[in-house]
């Protein structure tokens, strides 16, 4: 590559090493904004027919009896769960930095943190489910209310996203020991990274319209 | 020597790399810290005695800031080319109207005490 073109490429493109495309974007990065771009419209089909369903039924019943959602959300737990999502979110960005810089060492630390916050994320969904429906006046199950049916399916959907990108995220650090591990898998790495904001997107908005939407 | 090769070995990267990067450090703490302030923002507006439509108004107009903070510098929309933007939007913009034109679509309901309604059952007009 000569020194002009060179010049023209971010300093990203330069360490990748990879093979050029037509577009200028390497065609792992292109694959996946295009199946974060088809979730989208996977995860808007969720939210919109759990918000119709809350619009036509403003009333949740349960075995017959009317329920205040707000009795069995616990908003200080969603709350630290949405913290630790975002804080992960940050560690994932770090790492990909830290990969961009070629610093295994500092990676390998950001993944793990990452992976840890992603596995509190989903330890403090399990918690929320099981006090849910194991709720001593009013359990919230998969099938008892149509409430319950799009909360646990939204959520729910999310949380196998979330679990996906933990396994994904494991998968990497085990790898990072490898001396396989090579600076071109910084783009491998960084495409994870693109999952993992996008999972930490969704909930950004599942958040305030499923949770604190029913405090107001 | 035996350590060399069971343990992955990376070449420095350029100056220019770790520049930009070193630059992004600071962003990204700065984008986190505006994350977590509109998150503490929004568990505040509960207790707010303001319209409950004003409320929602504000209450999307954060998520929607949050949701570009992300995209933009968490996913480095901001230093790749306008292609993945385009895609991506694209994407939501279906996504978005699908949502917001079926969330219309169907009537609020009355709110008879212990009924839920069936969106099946319910008479096409």
């Amino acid at each position: 590559m000569s020194e002009a073109t060179a010049a023209n490429l971010s300093p990203d493109e330069t360490d990748h090493h990879e093979a050029p495309t037509n577009t200028g974007i390497p065609n792992k990065k292109l694959a996946m904004w295009a199946f974060l771009a088809s979730d989208c419209m996977f995860f808007g089909t969720l939210i919109s027919t759990h918000l119709i369903y809350r619009r036509v039924n403003p009333d949740i019943v349960i075995d017959g009896n009317t329920v205040p959602v707000t009795q069995i959300f616990d908003i200080h737990l969603t709350s630290a769960s949405t913290f630790i999502l975002l804080m992960s979110s940050l560690t994932m960005a770090l790492t990909v930095s830290a990969m961009h810089k070629h610093n295994v060492k500092a990676a390998r630390t950001f993944l793990l943190g990452t992976i840890v916050f992603g596995s509190l994320f989903l330890g403090a969904q399990a918690y929320e489910f099981y006090h849910f429906v194991h709720h001593a006046t009013h359990p919230l199950t998969l099938t008892n209310s149509i409430f319950g049916s799009t909360f646990y399916v939204l959520t729910g959907t999310h949380g196998v996203h979330v679990l996906i990108g933990i396994l994904w995220l494991i998968s990497w650090y085990i790898f990072s020991f490898s001396p396989k591990f090579k600076e071109e898998h910084a783009l491998d790495v960084e495409v994870t990274g693109l999952y993992w904001h996008f999972v930490d997107i969704v909930w950004i908005l599942i958040f305030p319209l499923v949770y604190i939407i029913e405090y107001f | 020597m035996s350590e060399n090769h069971s343990q992955p070995s990376f070449s420095p990267a350029s100056a220019s790399t770790l520049d930009s990067e070193s630059a992004r450090y600071f962003t990204f703490f700065n984008v986190i810290l505006a994350l977590i302030a509109m998150t503490f923002i929004e568990l505040v507006m509960i207790v707010l005695p303001f319209h409950k439509y004003v409320l929602l108004a504000m209450l999307l107009i954060l998520s929607l800031i949050k949701f570009v903070l992300v995209i933009w510098y968490f996913m480095h929309l901001r230093w790749d080319r306008l292609l993945l933007t385009a895609l991506f939007i694209a994407g939501l913009i279906i996504g978005t109207g699908t949502a917001v034109a079926l969330y219309f679509l169907f009537p609020e309901g009355d709110g008879a005490p212990g009924a839920e309604v069936s969106l099946v059952e319910r008479p096409t007009i």
